[in-house]
């Protein structure tokens, strides 16, 4: 069974301007223990996606359809009561947020914020609560945890505060991550170290991971699959090294094209024009058209669907929604495309 | 098809002014009506009952508006708020409707501030009120059934209830406690706006020298008001005024010289920031004096803080001032205030509830009309504060 | 910890002496002098004289300040004339008192404007969120003489006299005329009673404007990154709010405390006269009555004394509150 299977997400926000559909029928999985990076420019609908999987989003304004699926295990998450949702949160679905200086309470010392999870969900008594986030913040490579665990957020340094936070995620055993742009806020050695961290901890416990990240050099380091987002929609998903190496869609181009690459010579970076439509109106058809070097007439007057790319040597998983795919007339045969 | 006369938004300004015959007639006989009829009911109703009232006024009191110029100066005050008045209706609702949307378009920082302070819809109600409290008090001479001071039949006049020819009733010496409130109500709000503008003048000036200066000037002055501010401000006032003969001009000074600690603080926290802004760092390069500074470029941009400050201030400064009077502290019978009428009362509870009542309720109802535009205030200059 | 109440003890004793000499001026740079008050009208030059004489009025100002703030420092607060006793111990009986009942309207008012600014925070753009706003401002707007006579007339002399309820509360005084013969139970009984309609007079209207802070500060706690933790753990809503939200929220409410002290006793001196309350503030106002100026600036000195230890106390709270002003 899938850990995780979303499926035709729509998360819209009622807003002075308008309906915003932030998040527009976004559909996809990630497999037990897999680790799935979900990327796109900022604004596309990324964070949405992971706080409407944890459904921690605010309603009002914010409302996820009812035609949307999140399945976790088969267990279907929309429409739950916020009484039985609580049961998951935390403790099968743990999350790690973008910024570790305001995620964290800063009036309360790091141990209670753990220990109250732990004791939460895993009905300890105090004593062993305590016990075992101080096991817990050891984990998260913590130097002296018996003393960080009496002191407040404001005496840590980022990295560590973002330990803290991953020792909380980690410390119901949950059978899925979701890590928002967990190292975007951090120093590049310390974000290095906390990848390590979180990606030796995923293996170890056989965990689930989505990482919405903006950074493809990431993605390409820790995740098994990687979904592109844009626009509130999926533009393509597939295994990491068939979408990275040979991109199809021309957004996913455009992102890989506007990183620099060591050793590939001094090539011109290729950055994408222009800038994240208003989510308050996407454009017509191909939500890409405006920006995409490749438009043609059909892509502003039809949303191009979901297709999918290749055969069985791309483990059948690498689709893209684009009309460039569907116009060679002959399908590429695969024998032509295998690595 | 009746056209809003009000808010287009986005009509372009170039469009041709059609002047509408109807409505300008209209604007004559009815000022505020075509308003009312063009959807802003809020604004329209407010200025067509003004009006209403104020023709009602001077036709029902004709002959103490004929008098007037004759009387005294309350009664030359009143006549000339009367006049002038209706005057602002008809001029206001006849431009208004001839020119239609035109003048609401200018989009200067005041048309915009006062576009964010009329959608506050409670907030309006609330500067009405304080409008119509100030014209009652202004108007008092024609608006009093009696004068206050006149006293009734001492054996069957004396606390008679609520009755046709007694609005509100009268007290122990047989006086009409609604004339009294009228009369009160020029004590309550003429010292409440005067004693807050000395208090914000000083409160400012102590407060943008203070910012400008900076470093020890800065240190020390904040630290006195520290120490003001720490001072609870009625202990300070009955010290003070236990010294004194209590006097209307005693208390004005009085409570406008126990205020300015708050606008010295709220303006000097503005002026520590505004102090590194571009255009006062522009303004000490080219060599402009302090004063210079202080007064053209610093204060001024710290108005708005202030003007809030000042209508919360007139609040709490009504309720200090009635307070006083209650303690006797205050203004001196015979002239009444609403702090002396409360106090009448005291001994008469149980049998005269009204007496005490009804003076109580005007400070509650003019202090929290205060509170409420002073809160609107807030939200239209700073759209930020708003939730 | 400890270094920062000390740091703060010592910022307000320069406070403390400030206020006194404010006092000093106040009554000493007043047109005409304490003297021919204090020896009253129609006194011979001579023994006016000697009054001044006596009370060390002869000597240059400086000197007398010099005095003056002596006899403070060792809690010498001169004679009463109007009680004929020292003014220490005036304060001493009457000081209680008014601590006791600005003490529970101080806590009455802290736990209803809290409760009521959580309730509306978390109930924000709704119905009871925009009447409880309409109410707090509408306390705040209050005079406190003017409730307290309300509550009198209501809860006092119509419920006993016209509508004859049950209940109903005693309208002056700490304690009924025969205290002295009740048994100990109803003897605490018979002061909550009479402590009842003062403190909740003093309480509504501070309650108005703390509720005020708590929503606006509360509403600005509910949108930090930290709930959104808190709620991705899966706790659930009440303890998101009571044990995330709440404690941040406190703490700007916590300097209102100190900024609502002044409030509170500008309160207690109307409502200690309307309730006839044996307190410090009904002993200013009679003191002004009678001319009693030892009294008059004694209790000025203990106000402002009060203040400025409510205000080193909200200090020490806020550290309590925030650890990040503990730890510096």
């Amino acid at each position: 069974m899938t850990l995780l299977e979303v499926q035709d997400l729509r998360t819209w926000f009622a807003k002075e301007e308008g309906e915003v559909r932030a998040v527009d029928g976004v559909s996809f999985h990630v497999g037990e223990g897999e680790a799935v990076g979900l990327v796109g420019e900022s604004g596309c609908g990324k964070t949405v996606t992971a706080l409407s999987i944890a459904g921690l989003v605010p309603d009002p304004p914010g409302h996820i359809h009812g035609s949307s699926s999140i399945r976790l295990r088969g267990t279907e998450l929309v429409g739950l009561p916020e009484r039985r949702l609580r049961r998951f949160r935390g403790k099968e679905v743990a999350m790690v947020f973008q910024d570790p200086m305001s995620s964290l309470n800063p009036v309360r010392t790091v141990g209670s914020q753990i220990s109250e999870v732990v004791r939460l969900h895993g009905r300890l008594g105090a004593r062993e609560a305590k016990r075992r986030t101080v096991q817990l913040l050891r984990e998260v490579e913590i130097p002296d945890p018996d003393t960080r665990y009496r002191e407040y957020p404001h005496q840590l340094s980022g990295g560590m505060r973002q330990r803290v936070m991953i020792a909380m995620a980690l410390s119901c055993e949950p059978s899925l991550l979701v890590a928002d742009e967990p190292t975007t806020a951090l120093d590049v050695t310390i974000q290095a170290q906390l990848l390590e961290l979180l990606s030796g901890l995923r293996r170890e416990r056989k965990m689930g991971l989505l990482l919405i990240t903006h950074d493809l050099a990431v993605v390409a380091e820790l995740c098994d699959r990687v979904v592109v987002m844009y626009a509130g929609k999926v533009v393509e998903t597939g295994r990491v090294k068939d979408v990275f190496s040979q991109p199809a869609h021309p957004y996913t181009r455009g992102l890989l094209g506007s990183l620099p690459r060591i050793g590939s010579g001094r090539r011109r970076l290729a950055p994408i024009v222009g800038g994240v439509p208003d989510p308050a109106g996407w454009p017509s058809g191909c939500r890409f058209h405006p920006r995409c070097p490749h438009a043609w007439g059909r892509c502003s007057a039809e949303l191009p669907s979901l297709r999918r790319r290749g055969g069985r040597a791309h483990g059948e998983e690498w689709t893209v929604r684009c009309w460039l795919e569907e116009e060679p007339l002959e399908p590429t045969p695969d024998v032509g495309k295998g690595p | 098809m009746l056209r809003p006369l009000g808010r287009e938004v986005g009509a372009p300004t170039s469009a041709p002014r059609r002047p509408k015959r109807g409505g300008v007639l209209l604007a004559i006989l009815l000022p505020g009506f075509p308003q009312f009829l063009g959807g802003r009911i809020l604004v329209g109703g407010f200025a067509l009952l003004l009006w209403a009232s104020f023709v009602g006024i001077g036709s029902i009191r004709w002959e103490r508006v004929v008098a007037a110029p004759g009387g005294g100066w309350d009664e030359r005050a009143a006549l000339l708020t009367l006049l002038c008045g209706l005057m602002a209706i008809w001029t206001w609702s006849i431009r208004d409707a001839t020119l239609g949307s035109g003048v609401a378009r200018t989009d200067g920082s005041w048309a915009r501030f006062a576009r964010e302070f009329g959608r506050n819809r409670v907030a309006s109600i609330g500067l009405g009120a304080v409008g119509i409290s100030y014209l009652a008090a202004l108007l008092a001479p024609f608006l009093a059934p009696f004068d206050p001071a006149f006293q009734g039949d001492l054996v069957v006049g004396r606390l008679s209830a609520p009755s046709g020819a007694h609005l509100l009733g009268t007290d122990q010496f047989a006086r009409d406690v609604f004339s009294r409130l009228l009369y009160g109500a020029r004590v309550s709000l003429s010292i409440g706006f005067i004693a807050v503008a000395i208090s914000m003048t000083i409160g400012t000036l102590v407060g943008a020298v203070a910012g400008f200066l900076g470093g020890w000037w800065d240190a020390a002055i904040m630290r006195f008001v520290d120490m003001v501010i720490s001072f609870p401000r009625l202990v300070l006032l009955i010290t003070v005024i236990a010294l004194f003969e209590p006097s209307l001009f005693v208390l004005v000074v009085l409570l406008g010289l126990t205020q300015w600690p708050l606008p010295a603080r709220i303006v000097r926290g503005e002026v520590l920031s505004l102090r590194e802004r571009e255009f006062m760092v522009a303004g000490r390069a080219l060599g402009f004096r302090a004063p210079r500074l202080i007064f053209r470029h610093l204060i001024p941009n710290t108005l708005a803080p202030v003007t809030v400050a000042a209508t919360l201030g007139i609040g709490d400064t009504i309720i200090l001032e009635a307070g006083l009077s209650f303690l006797g502290l205050g203004i001196q019978p015979p002239t009444p205030s609403w702090g002396t009428m409360v106090a009448d009362g005291r001994n008469h509870l149980l049998g005269a509830w009204w007496v005490t009542t009804f003076p109580g309720l005007a400070i509650v109802l003019v202090v929290l009309s205060f509170n409420l535009a002073g809160d609107g205030l807030r939200d239209a200059l700073d759209p930020r504060l708003r939730r | 910890m400890i270094g920062y109440v000390l740091r703060r003890v010592g910022g307000a004793v320069p406070l403390v002496l400030g206020v006194a000499t404010i006092v000093f001026f106040v009554m000493n740079l007043a047109p005409g002098d304490p003297s021919s008050l204090y020896a009253g009208p129609g006194v011979s030059p001579q023994a006016l004289e000697e009054v001044r004489q006596n009370m060390g009025l002869d000597a240059p100002v400086h000197v007398r300040y010099i005095r003056w703030m002596g006899a403070m420092a060792q809690g010498d607060f001169g004679h009463s004339l109007a009680r004929g006793q020292p003014v220490r111990d005036v304060i001493r009986d009457l000081l209680p008192n008014t601590l006791l009942l600005s003490g529970t309207a101080l806590a009455l008012a802290f736990l209803a404007g809290i409760l009521i600014g959580v309730l509306q925070a978390v109930r924000h753009n709704t119905w009871i969120d925009s009447s409880l706003s309409g109410a707090s401002l509408f306390f705040y707007s209050i005079p406190s003489f003017w409730l307290a006579l309300m509550l009198i007339l209501v809860f006092s002399l119509y419920a006993r006299n016209v509508w004859g309820w049950p209940v109903h509360f005693p309208a002056s005084g700490m304690t009924s005329v025969d205290h002295a013969w009740m048994t100990p139970w109803e003897q605490v009984k018979d002061r909550a009673m009479h402590l009842v309609l003062p403190a909740t007079s003093l309480a509504l209207v501070l309650a108005g404007g703390i509720a005020r802070y708590t929503r606006t500060s509360m509403l600005e706690v509910i949108h930090q990154d930290y709930i959104r933790t808190a709620r991705a753990k899966g706790l659930p809503e009440w303890r998101v709010i009571a044990g995330h939200a709440l404690r941040n929220a406190l703490i700007p409410v916590v300097t209102v405390f100190g900024l609502y002290l002044p409030l509170l006793f500008s309160g207690t001196v109307f409502v200690e006269t309307v309730f006839a309350w044996p307190g410090m503030g009904k002993l200013v106002v009679d003191a002004i009555g009678q001319r009693d100026y030892p009294v008059v600036m004694a209790g000025a000195l203990v106000f402002a004394v009060m203040v400025v230890v409510g205000n080193l106390i909200a200090d020490v709270l806020y550290s309590v509150v925030d650890p990040r002003i503990r730890h510096g």
